[in-house]
């Protein structure tokens, strides 16, 4: 890559970082917010660039931090997916942050909006460089400030229960992230490298020689529950519902919809580059995958079938969601981590959208998350209404929408998996219609007649409008042009 | 402990029924009402403990279990109903901790004999055949000092050849310290602490003062020439700080070090930071050449940008150690 565009990765985690550090020194609230969505803005706008560029000449290259090449000094790498992948995340953050902003100034104090929008920014360079890192240990550091971020993320809204909620996450997410340094400990140890290429290389060898199979294959367990853990897959997602619906709506958009996405970009980035297809055969972990979100899609859904509180609700589908990319992963060919990376991309663009709805149904109603008293909410904030309506059927899986294509490029993989063809239909089916069978009943409780109230229609702020028309578009976008999307991604896991 | 099967022990064990230790009936009781609203809020939108016990109150009163009127005078408003969920069943949790605690265990065992067995096949420690020593750590040792100007090759690891990581580093307290500030900051919420009462202890403070504050500072300066550097530095420094606070008050220091000041000087060492890292790794990835001068290894300015960087890290670190500090001090006040 020529000279000024090679450096748009590290500009944008830098810009993100600085911007981040200079928040503090603002002294007006709400300068703080629009500082944040500038920089957002920007980042998305030199992803695109960026994902232009390297489309048209099918490259990926390496970016060294500093003076000293890479096996010694850390190194980024970028190519299409990354740069697909870091445009969809800051797309769906400054939508989030924009969409949830009246929540915002409602829910948290006004000293801390601030710094709630620079721990948001943090986490944006948390996973900003989980995507484009080359080296295990950076991916670590980072994994540390996405933790941290995210639980006070958890917290920001300081009730009870959200405190509850962000403890026990904390607790969760300090166990993974735990899991993932053993991981890399052991790997270390019996490599000695640390960046991803050398990694996979040693890895190689010594699976073929047949060295250190024990400590490879913990290694390789213990980094893969560690990351389950932080993306809250099937049995270790006893954290997310609480801490997910407990947060203010922009926390809850961009927990659910992106947080959960960089700790499995960062497992991709494991099964792809460093463990390789050769060593997860031989110790089952394809299967172990795959029966984690063949459960987990199934179970999940029961658990969202039977929530009262809307955005509990959405919040176990998020848990059904992510399964449904492990179970991607676990089929164990080139279309299932397409199919992968295609559902990170249609569910980071849909459930926020669905939080965003949630968020302006609850304001709208009494400020309660019950099903009860959100009857009706839909006709007195329509916009809110539709973003939640649209979200749902996507994840449904109607045609047109992002949710379908996905599904599709799913069943699609599925059918060349071998014996996991008919498992994997058998849930994807089963899951669908546990969908539907909680969105349309929410759906049509939200567009239904209040109890007895004369309903007036506000008019929705433009804030929310903008980030609703937004998610909509790039829903339906994703939905349609799933054939060029899947080929970019094609390309992109090729130069992985 | 009565003589018992294994058995019965474990089970008491897991259910948490450790009746070795008396306690008194009162506290037993208030224990339960605790759980019990635990359990509670489990299921239920999340009430404040004094609501909760009056709606407790209320409903043995409606039952006739208790006297009437036997609210304590207390005064708080009960809002709105609660709301009973389908899924409150009471005592649900208190039935099912054992199966909680026994698989708590089973885990642990589990990983400890799975990561055991990974340790066991592990090269030994030392080995001078083990993977990890090969070109990479080699590289560090033998040309670090050439590479970096470091005499003192850890620091040229973390602050030169993986300084991005250590940049990670430092935005993790950042991030941490402003959580904290986040959740616990209030305008004044608690009474500033006074100075330490007990004269001894408050004469000593002071001796050792100055010792701990110059000794931060020279681990802080030295860390490229020998054992130190930012992050240890810092923390001695910030040890420093809590000291001072705690001989002097909180009142004498603040007018040095008000929450303001504290933050705008982290902020200000973390943006140089950011500015100084920015500069070598955009500098190096695109190889213009323009670098910092290394100087005489040895000396005390040399090893290009690692003594600016060191000290803005242990600045950043003695700021959000005392930050910590006060923050938890105000709290309890």
């Amino acid at each position: 890559m020529a000279f000024p565009y090679n450096n748009i990765p590290f500009v944008s985690l830098f810009l993100v970082l600085f911007s981040a550090i200079l928040v503090p020194l603002l002294k007006r609230e709400g300068q703080a917010l629009a500082l944040v969505r500038v920089v957002q803005l920007m980042v998305a706008g030199l992803s695109a660039l960026l994902l232009a560029l390297l489309w048209q000449s099918g490259e990926s290259f390496p970016f060294v931090l500093g003076h000293i090449p890479a096996p010694w000094g850390n190194e980024l790498r970028a190519g299409p997916l990354e740069a697909l992948l870091s445009l969809a995340f800051s797309l769906v953050m400054v939508l989030s942050m924009t969409g949830g902003a009246a929540d915002l100034r409602t829910d948290l104090r006004p000293e801390a909006q601030g710094r709630f929008c620079l721990l948001m920014q943090l986490l944006f360079a948390s996973l900003l460089a989980m995507v484009y890192t080359n080296d295990l240990f950076t991916a670590y550091v980072f994994i540390e400030i996405a933790a941290v971020t995210a639980c006070i993320a958890a917290a920001a809204k300081e009730t009870g229960r959200a405190v509850a909620a962000a403890t026990r996450y904390l607790i969760f997410s300090c166990l993974g992230s735990g899991l993932v340094l053993l991981g890399i400990a052991l790997l270390y140890c019996v490599t000695g490298h640390l960046l991803m290429e050398d990694l996979g290389r040693s890895i190689v060898q010594l699976a073929q020689s047949g060295q250190y199979t024990v400590p490879l294959t913990v290694s390789a367990l213990v980094m893969t529950m560690g990351l389950a853990i932080k993306s809250a897959q099937f049995p270790f997602h006893g954290w997310l519902p609480d801490a997910h619906a407990s947060a203010t709506t922009a926390a809850s958009a961009i927990l659910s919809g992106l947080v959960l996405k960089g700790y499995l970009v960062l497992l991709l980035k494991l099964i792809v580059r460093v463990f390789g297809p050769e060593l997860l055969v031989g110790v089952y972990m394809h299967d172990l995958l795959f029966l984690l979100g063949l459960v987990g899609m199934l179970f999940s859904s029961v658990a969202a079938l039977r929530q009262e509180d809307v955005k509990k609700m959405i919040a176990y589908s998020s848990s059904a969601q992510i399964s449904y990319i492990f179970l991607a992963l676990g089929l164990g060919i080139r279309a299932g981590t397409a199919a992968a990376c295609f559902q990170i991309l249609a569910h980071a663009v849909t459930k926020p959208m669905i939080f965003v709805g949630a968020g302006a149904l609850i304001r709208a109603g009494r400020g309660e998350h019950y099903w009860s008293s959100l009857r009706g909410a839909a006709w007195r904030e329509p916009v809110g209404g539709v973003a939640f309506t649209v979200g749902g059927l996507s994840l449904c899986g109607l045609p047109l929408l992002a949710g379908f294509s996905s599904k599709y490029s799913l069943a699609v993989a599925a059918l060349s998996a071998g014996w996991r063809t008919m498992p994997a239909l058998f849930g994807l089916a089963v899951s669908s219609v546990l969908n539907a069978m909680y969105y349309i009943p929410a759906i049509l409780v939200i567009w239904g007649q209040g109890a007895g109230e004369r309903l007036s229609v506000q008019k929705g702020h433009w804030e929310l409008n903008l980030s609703v028309v937004f998610f909509l578009g790039c829903n339906v976008l994703l939905g349609v042009l799933v054939g060029p999307i899947l080929a970019l991604i094609y390309q992109g896991l090729e130069l992985l | 402990m009565n003589r018992k099967s294994l058995y019965d022990w474990v089970m008491r064990w897991a259910e948490g029924k450790e009746d070795d230790q008396p306690q008194t009936e009162q506290k037993n009781q208030a224990y339960q009402a605790f759980l019990d609203y635990l359990e509670y809020l489990d299921s239920h939108e999340y009430v404040s403990f004094r609501t909760y016990q009056q709606m407790r109150r209320r409903e043995l009163e409606e039952k006739g279990l208790a006297p009437a009127g036997s609210h304590g005078g207390s005064t708080e408003q009960i809002t709105d109903s609660p709301r009973t969920g389908r899924r409150y069943r009471p005592g649900r949790l208190r039935r099912r901790i054992w199966i909680y605690r026994l698989l708590s265990v089973a885990t642990a065992v589990v990983l400890t004999g799975t990561l055991a067995a990974a340790a066991l096949q592990l090269p030994a420690f030392g080995d001078p055949n083990a993977p990890a020593v090969n070109e990479v750590s080699e590289r560090y040792l033998e040309r670090g000092l050439e590479e970096t100007g470091a005499v003192n090759a850890v620091t040229g690891m973390i602050l030169d050849y993986r300084a991005f990581d250590t940049f990670g580093e430092s935005t993790v307290l950042f991030a941490a310290s402003l959580s904290v500030c986040l959740l616990m900051e209030r305008p004044r919420a608690g009474r500033r602490q006074a100075a330490l009462r007990n004269e001894v202890l408050r004469r000593t403070g002071r001796l050792l003062l100055p010792a701990v504050l110059l000794f931060g500072i020279y681990v802080v300066l030295n860390g490229h020439l020998g054992p130190g550097g930012g992050f240890s530095g810092g923390t001695v420094l910030g040890c420093g700080l809590i000291l001072a606070s705690l001989v002097l008050g909180q009142a004498e220091m603040e007018r040095l070090f008000s929450p303001r000041r504290l933050s705008n000087v982290t902020v200000a060492c973390l943006s140089a930071y950011g500015l100084m890292k920015g500069y070598s790794f955009f500098i190096g990835a695109n190889h213009m050449g323009w670098e910092i001068p290394k100087g005489t290894p040895g000396a005390i300015f040399s090893a290009g940008l690692i003594l600016p960087l060191n000290l803005c890290v242990g600045t950043i670190v003695a700021c959000t150690m005392y930050t910590f500090y006060r923050l938890f001090a105000e709290a309890e006040g």
